[in-house]
């Protein structure tokens, strides 16, 4: 009885039936100035380039979001139980490199290339959560540090050099396009599709939310922390090593992820995953925004490009954009 | 029962001793490993590593990364882990580079002009920290990345390609300048770890950053001004790793937007034994440190071992600084 009634209290003292009209739009904006701001660009854009709306164009810019998205993907997952995984960087080179040196280098099949990825990506997953669940380091150091060590890894399996990936499997199978729409967009929405059942309607799910929010609580309610966080690292390496392989095939020979010249970095994928709503702090983030999130970024990358605008821009524009979405991610945190 | 208290006491007995035995080690680990460093690439080259020129040369490559590193240390005592050091670092040298090569304005203001640059990055990073309250390694790595990007906008409007030039007459002879027989950055290398000491242990400004690193809650209950501590730090490291990477450029005649004076000092201060949570570590310890990282880069780039070694052994020294970091504090707990 007094519980309701506290409860009223609080409702009636947080939220006046008349909000403010102020506070409204902030509202209105937090939560859809993602896809008001998405869908502006792409209007533009398509105002400033004829050839931007053309069905190839927007295959090209689905096919190229789906290795940041992807990643995104598994990023969140961990993010949500409130682990920072830096060693998507690391992940990706390692799987590049292996995936060149195997199916190229060594003629191996590419489902025995892609277990062996696969291994190699559950490997390092288990290497950040020894670090991170067990030695108890704090999850963005340590897999900084792994990161590094992967890189290290990468490097020494190929010497420095680029393969260039000539048998043709690989891309015959990996770029195919059932229904005209190319296999990695597909793998990109069954990837969230699934990370959306499995965030929203599994005990696992559920788990993940409740060790981001708040460990010890989770811990004395009976959450299984270890195996949770386990399974988190796991889905993001697997995520990174999912997206990596693809981009292989795209580019048709190993990238140079870690490097000036790469094709993402940490802050980019991070970059996508505040913008599209997931807390630093672990806890919070709905999946299906950071598609949104990584298609925007993806669109002003494209649009700059085919404009003709220098790096600078764009590097200055990718900043602006992490730093915006830090500070959405505060002002949410700060309305709830 | 009276055999087993008897027991159990001296068990925590001894396990007191081997505590205590392992934080002793732990405590000079950084510098037997510096011993052992110097030990084995005198073995392996005995003809170049050991001679006095060599042992120049390693304290020149240590001193710009060593001032970097010593002002590193301080932020981290005060809790706060800088992941932009090298990109603001960089941003700095190519204003200066700008400033001063295309521009053509004189030392004493191009100088002043881009510290304040850096200073301002720092600035931010602690505004982010202090006033919107996120934490500092992913503020910083926000803060780095839009650094990089307003150095791609100096390169797009002043520059070529990838690179500045720095190369207007006194500059170079400046930095070359010897001062009892070696290169004037020795010396200011140690004049800054002497600067660091006396303020990390003899001054009010020091006891304060131990504090805030240590426990901000309670720091600010006595009445520290945290933000402003906080502010101090990041701007002092923001400024340290500016001046170097400008040294760097006027050594090398160019600076570029990926420009390093060292790689990571996260993981030459963490070697070093600097806690990776605030309050804790030693000024005398980092140089340790400091000696210990330019020994093992140019003892390696002698052996001409290829690039993937270096990197290997960079990153399992940060999980091996890592882990002795989590040994430590765990020992220290208990």
């Amino acid at each position: 009885m007094s519980y309701e009634r506290f409860s009223d209290v609080q409702t009636v003292s947080n939220r006046s039936p008349v909000q403010p009209f102020n506070t409204r739009i902030v509202d209105f904006f937090l939560e859809n100035g993602l896809y008001v701001s998405t869908a502006a660009l792409f209007i533009v854009f398509a105002v400033l380039i004829p050839s931007f709306s053309s069905l190839e164009s927007i295959v090209n810019i689905l096919s190229s979001a789906a290795l940041k998205g992807i990643i995104a993907a598994g990023f969140t997952i961990a993010l949500i139980a409130g682990l920072i995984d830096a060693s998507v960087v690391g992940v990706a080179v390692v799987t590049t490199v292996l995936t060149g040196a195997l199916f190229q280098g060594l003629g191996w099949s590419l489902p025995a290339t892609l277990a062996a990825v696969a291994g190699a990506a559950l490997l390092m997953a288990l290497l950040n959560f020894v670090l991170v669940a067990r030695v108890r380091i704090n999850s963005f150091v340590a897999t900084t540090a792994t990161s590094g060590l992967f890189l290290a890894v990468g490097l020494a399996i190929t010497g420095g050099q680029t393969i260039t990936i000539t048998r043709p499997e690989l891309q015959s199978v990996l770029l195919n396009r059932p229904l005209g729409i190319p296999i990695a967009v597909w793998v990109l929405l069954i990837v969230y599709v699934a990370a959306y059942v499995m965030l929203t309607q599994t005990r696992l799910g559920a788990h993940l939310y409740a060790i981001g929010a708040n460990p010890t609580a989770a811990r004395v309610t009976g959450v299984p922390v270890g195996r949770a966080t386990l399974i988190a690292f796991v889905l993001c390496a697997l995520g990174t090593a999912l997206g990596t392989v693809f981009a292989t095939a795209r580019a048709g020979s190993t990238l140079l992820f870690g490097t000036a010249f790469s094709t993402f970095d940490l802050s980019e994928i991070f970059t996508a995953v505040l913008l599209g709503g997931s807390s630093l702090y672990g806890g919070s983030g709905k999946i299906e925004r950071n598609l949104v999130a990584v298609l925007f970024l993806t669109i002003l990358a494209f649009g700059l490009q085919l404009l003709g605008a220098k790096t600078g821009v764009w590097l200055v524009l990718k900043g602006s954009a992490f730093v915006t979405a830090i500070l959405l991610d505060v002002i949410r945190q700060r309305r709830q | 029962m009276n055999s087993t208290a008897h027991d159990s006491q001296t068990l925590t007995l001894e396990l007191r001793w081997l505590r205590r035995a392992g934080l002793i080690l732990l405590d000079n680990a950084i510098l037997v490993a510096l011993a052992v460093a110097v030990l084995v690439f005198s073995i392996a080259s005995p003809d170049v590593f050991f001679t006095p020129t060599n042992l120049i040369s390693v304290l020149r490559f240590a001193s710009l990364g060593g001032i970097v590193v010593a002002f590193y240390t301080l932020a981290m005592i005060a809790g706060q882990l800088d992941l932009s050091t090298v990109q603001v670092g960089a941003l700095c040298g190519m204003v200066f580079a700008a400033l001063y090569q295309v521009i053509g304005l004189p030392l004493l203001i191009a100088l002043p002009l881009a510290l304040c640059v850096a200073a301002l990055f720092g600035w931010f990073n602690s505004y982010l920290i202090n006033s919107v309250g996120v934490p500092s390694l992913v503020t910083t790595l926000a803060v780095g990345t839009l650094a990089y990007g307003v150095s791609f906008l100096i390169l797009d409007g002043f520059g070529n390609a990838y690179i500045m030039r720095l190369s207007r007459p006194p500059l170079r002879s400046l930095i070359n300048t010897e001062l009892l027989g070696v290169p004037i950055t020795i010396p200011l290398m140690f004049v800054v770890y002497g600067l660091v000491y006396v303020l990390l242990n003899h001054t009010r400004l020091g006891a304060h950053l131990y504090a805030v690193g240590g426990n901000p809650a309670a720091a600010r209950l006595n009445g520290i001004p945290v933000s402003k501590v906080v502010t101090f730090a990041l701007v002092a490291v923001a400024l340290a790793s500016g001046a170097a990477t400008i040294m760097l450029g006027a050594r090398q005649l160019a600076v570029t937007p990926a420009m390093a004076v060292l790689a990571s000092p996260l993981v030459a201060a963490l070697f070093a034994g600097v806690s990776l949570a605030g309050g804790a570590g030693k000024i005398e310890r980092t140089l340790i440190g400091v000696l210990f990282f330019a020994v093992l880069g140019i003892g390696l780039s002698i052996l001409a071992l290829p690039s993937w070694v270096r990197f290997g052994i960079e990153g399992a020294a940060f999980v091996l600084a890592l882990l002795t970091d989590s040994i430590r504090t765990h020992l220290e707990t208990r």
